[in-house]
This record gives structure tokens, sequence and C-alpha cells, in this order.
């Protein structure tokens, strides 16, 4: 169990999935195959890939919301089987209550887990506070911009104390400057309170402001190509962006998604998986 | 209610009734010409002006000229009652139900073939039977009523239901809720546009059916009134009739959305 050992608070190990096919033949469609993947506690990781290859599929199932045809999750030693409030999820749609204030979103996971009335008027303040929205509240999701709509679902799972926060393309429908300040914001409340973090994206300028650790995804079936370390330094600044070593990082990650099927190739040059998974 | 429709410009009052007040006074004008003297008699129409004193004795009991003077409350109250009865019972077996239908899938494969096809006999069709049944009077009607509104109920709540986005159940299993608190915090509230759609329906045939159940005998209530003043050749008592149903039924259709408007299916404890 090589990963296990790794210091690794989210583990997948050898996940594979595929559904049956549409065409009623029982044929199988392979979506994922033998996945392997760690992210350490506190750590930021980004899974990039070409859409179509799998990450949310494979998200859903670190989520608990779907279940894996063969291999296992681990987050925090625990087998994944279901959803639970130990894993935060930020959706790339809309997923607020719309029938629920901002204050009544964010505390929704504090009634399920049987809070008191003071400490969950406490919390959801706080937290309201901490992603900036003072002064919404009482607002209804259809009141809020798609950035504060964001912010109010990045709150909901931070205020259970989640172990791992899964976030699936969260900003990508934002438009570019918004997400340049959830980026921010993502970054600046990761580091008052260290979070394990799965962030999935297929930007890559994203996954270079954001994180330490990149996975690179391939398509059919979706399997990961490589792992990359990006050891930049913090903040990641205009300035840092535009150094050697950022953009050397930057063309070796555009190069890698282009050989995982970005550009549309026909399936048979899309490079194959190392057998061993990423070890 | 929010109003939908673009306006341009600001007006009064008086400005956006302007055009839809065109028609009825074109309406009671024509009707004023065809019972003045010589026109229709009054065994057939009553004029405007006889029809207003009419009502204005129906529901206030100025003239003290007949049974039906003041009579408006007491018959209102007993049609009102059956109405209630039959209304809530069709909603509290049909929104559980159809709510049930509209997200597990063995409750729908269980219940809804059956549903839809007692759904295709007419309200009135079942008439005759609930007569057998219950006899003449208020059962009658208020099966009747319960009849007819339990399926746009049902059919609502589980389409509602249905239409529950699925990230929204996932986010709030997520977040810790289990399949009955995903019922009640997240299917109820999701669905609950379409219930209430429902509902209104369901209320609106509620006064119909009243009516139907009421022509077969009941010694109050407006559909008896109606049914009466048509034996006693009173045409007039026949339209007054009418036009209380019609008020009471939109007094009602006003009242639920304000009970619902209020009621705490919104709100969470925070």
């Amino acid at each position: 169990m090589s990963l296990r050992d790794r210091g690794c608070l989210l583990v997948i190990e050898e996940v594979s999935k595929s559904y049956e096919s549409p065409n009623g033949r029982g044929e199988l469609l392979a979506v994922l195959k033998r996945v392997n993947l760690c992210v350490r506690s506190g750590q930021l990781a980004c899974l990039v890939g070409p859409s179509g290859c799998g990450k949310s599929t494979l998200l859903n199932i670190v989520a608990g919301f779907e279940r894996p045809t063969s291999g296992c999750v681990l987050v925090n030693n625990r087998e994944v089987d279901g959803p639970g409030s130990d894993r935060g999820v930020v959706f790339q749609e809309d997923a607020l209550f719309p029938w629920l204030t901002v204050r009544e979103n964010i505390g929704y996971g504090l009634v399920r887990a049987g809070r008191s009335r003071e400490e969950i008027r406490e919390k959801a303040s706080r937290f309201i506070r901490l992603v900036g929205l003072e002064g919404f509240s009482e607002f209804y999701p259809d009141q809020l911009s798609g950035g504060m709509k964001q912010r109010v679902a990045l709150a909901r799972v931070l205020v259970n104390e989640p172990d791992a926060l899964l976030m699936d393309e969260p900003f990508a429908a934002l438009d570019a400057l918004t997400r340049a300040s959830m980026q921010n914001l993502l970054l600046e409340v990761w580091g008052t309170m260290p979070q394990t973090i799965l962030f999935i994206t297929h930007d890559v300028d994203e996954a270079l402001i954001l994180s330490e650790r990149i996975y690179v995804m391939t398509a059919g079936p979706g399997c990961i190509l490589e792992e990359v370390s990006v050891e930049l330094p913090r903040p990641r600044t205009m300035e840092v962006m535009a150094t050697p070593d950022f953009l050397a990082v930057k063309r070796k990650l555009v190069n890698l998604l282009e050989r995982a099927g970005a550009g549309g190739q026909p399936l048979e040059i899309i490079p194959t998986c190392p057998v061993d998974g990423n070890q | 209610m929010t109003d939908n429709t673009i306006n341009f410009g600001k007006k009064g009052i008086i400005g956006k009734l302007g055009l839809g007040l065109i028609l009825p006074a074109l309406l009671i004008g024509a009707w004023g010409l065809s019972t003045a003297p010589g026109g229709l008699p009054e065994y057939v129409l009553p004029s405007p002006r006889a029809l207003a004193l009419t009502t204005w004795d129906f529901f206030w009991g100025t003239l003290h000229s007949s049974t039906y003077s003041g009579a408006f409350w007491r018959h209102a109250l007993a049609s009102s009652e059956r109405v209630a009865v039959g209304f809530l019972l069709a909603a509290f077996i049909g929104i559980p139900l159809g709510l049930a239908a509209g997200s597990i899938g063995n409750v729908e494969r269980l219940v809804d073939m059956s549903i839809q096809a007692i759904r295709s006999v007419p309200g009135i069709g079942w008439l005759p039977l609930a007569m057998v049944w219950f006899g003449i009077g208020t059962k009658t009607t208020v099966f009747l009523i319960a009849m007819a509104g339990f399926f746009p109920i049902y059919v609502n709540s589980a389409q509602g239901a249905r239409h529950v986005r699925i990230i929204w159940k996932q986010a709030a299993f997520m977040l810790g809720a289990d399949r009955w608190t995903i019922f009640t915090t997240v299917i109820l509230p999701g669905a609950m546009p379409s219930v209430v759609s429902g509902l209104r329906v369901a209320l609106g045939l509620s006064w119909a059916y009243l009516v139907l159940g009421e022509l077969t005998g009941v010694p109050d209530g407006l559909g008896a009134v109606i049914m009466d003043a048509r034996m006693l050749g009173q045409v007039d008592i026949i339209i007054v009739g009418m036009i209380s149903i019609a008020l009471l039924g939109r007094l009602s259709d006003r009242l639920l959305l304000f009970l619902l408007g209020r009621l705490a299916w919104r709100r969470e404890i925070v």
C-alpha cells in the first residue's frame, strides 16, 4: 500500500470506473482506468485534464456520489462509501438552496450535525465574514452574483470543518476578474485554516496559481499521465507568473495536456498511462 | 406576486385598468339596454339595477323582502366548510403521496399506474356512486371535492419532486443530511412551487365540485341556493349565487397564497 505510507490524507488507489454503454448491447465504456493519486494533509493539489477525461467522475467518486467499479478511496484512513460531511464539495454549478438565505445555507450542515442555536449563529456569522459577505446574510441566492454564490458555497462546506475539500471547477463559470479574486480568497482562507484540497480545473494558469502539486489526466479512459511539482514562491503574483521558472512549468503542463488529447487527436496516439500508475 | 409584464412608462391605477374596463362597461351597457322596458322580461334576465339591489340584500338583508335577505353568510359558511374539509383531505393525502411517488422509484411504480387509471374517470362520473355510498348531501359533496382536488395535487407534487435538482440532493448529502431530512429540507421546499400550483388548481376545482354536490339537495350552501332559486324561478338569486361563488373562489385563492407565504417551509432554524 505504497500511497498510504506517504502521509496522504486523501488516497485514490487503483480506481477504475466503467459504465454500461448506452447502445444497450451490454458493452462497457471505460471512463477511469487505474487512477492513483494522493493529497497530503494540508496540501492543495490540482487535477488538470482535457474536458471529458473523467475528472468530474473521479471527484464524484471521492465525494461518494458514485462508486468505483474497482479500487478504493481513503480519506483520513477511512474508506469512502457514500457522501458525508467529512468531504465538502464545491460544485461548478450553483448548488445553493434557493429557498434559504445566505445564513441558512451556511448553517444547513451545522443544523444537520445537531449543533446548538448559539453555536450555529456564531459560526455562520464568522464564516460569512471569512468569505467577505458581511451585510448579505439575509439575502437569498437569487439576489447574489455568481462570485458571491461561490463564496457562500465555499463557506457552507468550510463551516463543517471537513477533512478534505473537493472543488470541481468552482470558478470556471465566473468572469476573469471575479475568478482571480476568488482564487485569492481561496488562498487566503487556505492560509488561515490549512485544508486538504483537491481542486479540479482545466485551466493551467489556475492550477499554477493555486497549487504545488498538479496531476495531469488524460482521456479515453482517464488516468493520471503525470504528477508535476510546482516549486514556485508564493504569492504567485503577476511578477512570478512572468519568471522563466513559471513559464517553463507552464510549457511543460501545456505540452502534457496537448499530448493528453486536448487537441482532439485520434485515440490511438493518446499516450497510455504508466503501468504502475504514478509511482 | 411579481409583475412580469413589461411596463412602458408609469400610469395610475385607472391608466393600468383602463383598457381592461372597456369590455365590462360595454357588457353592462348592453345588459342594461336589453332589460329596459320592452326588452327581456325580469324572469329571464333582471336589470343591472335590480340585480345590484338583490345582491346587496342577499349580503346585508336591507330589503327584508325574501328568505334570501341577508342569507349570504349562512350559506357561504356552509359551503366554505365543505370546501375546506374536502380540499384539506385532498391536500393531506395528495401532497405526501405525490412527493413520495416523485422522489422514490418504488413508490411511483407501486401507485402511479393505478392513480393515473382512476384519474381518467371524469369527476362528475363519481356522482352516482357517491350518492349510493354517502346518500344525498354533505358527505357526497365533501367526497366529490376531495376526489376532484386530489389528482391535480398529486400530479403536481409528483412532478415537482421529480424535477428537484439532483445537485441539491448531492449538496445536502455532503453537508450531512440523511434520506429523511433530504425529504423534508430539500424535496419539499424544492417541489413547493409546483405543489402550490397543484393546490391552487385543486382549490378552483373544489368550488366547481361544491356546486355539483350541493345541487343534489342539501338544505344550505350556495349551490343549494342556486338550485332552489331555479325551482322558484328567481333568476336574480341564481346570478347572485354565481357571483357569490366566484367571489369566494377568488377570496380563498388569495387566502391560500397568503397562508402558504406565511408557512415555515422555507425557513431553517438558524
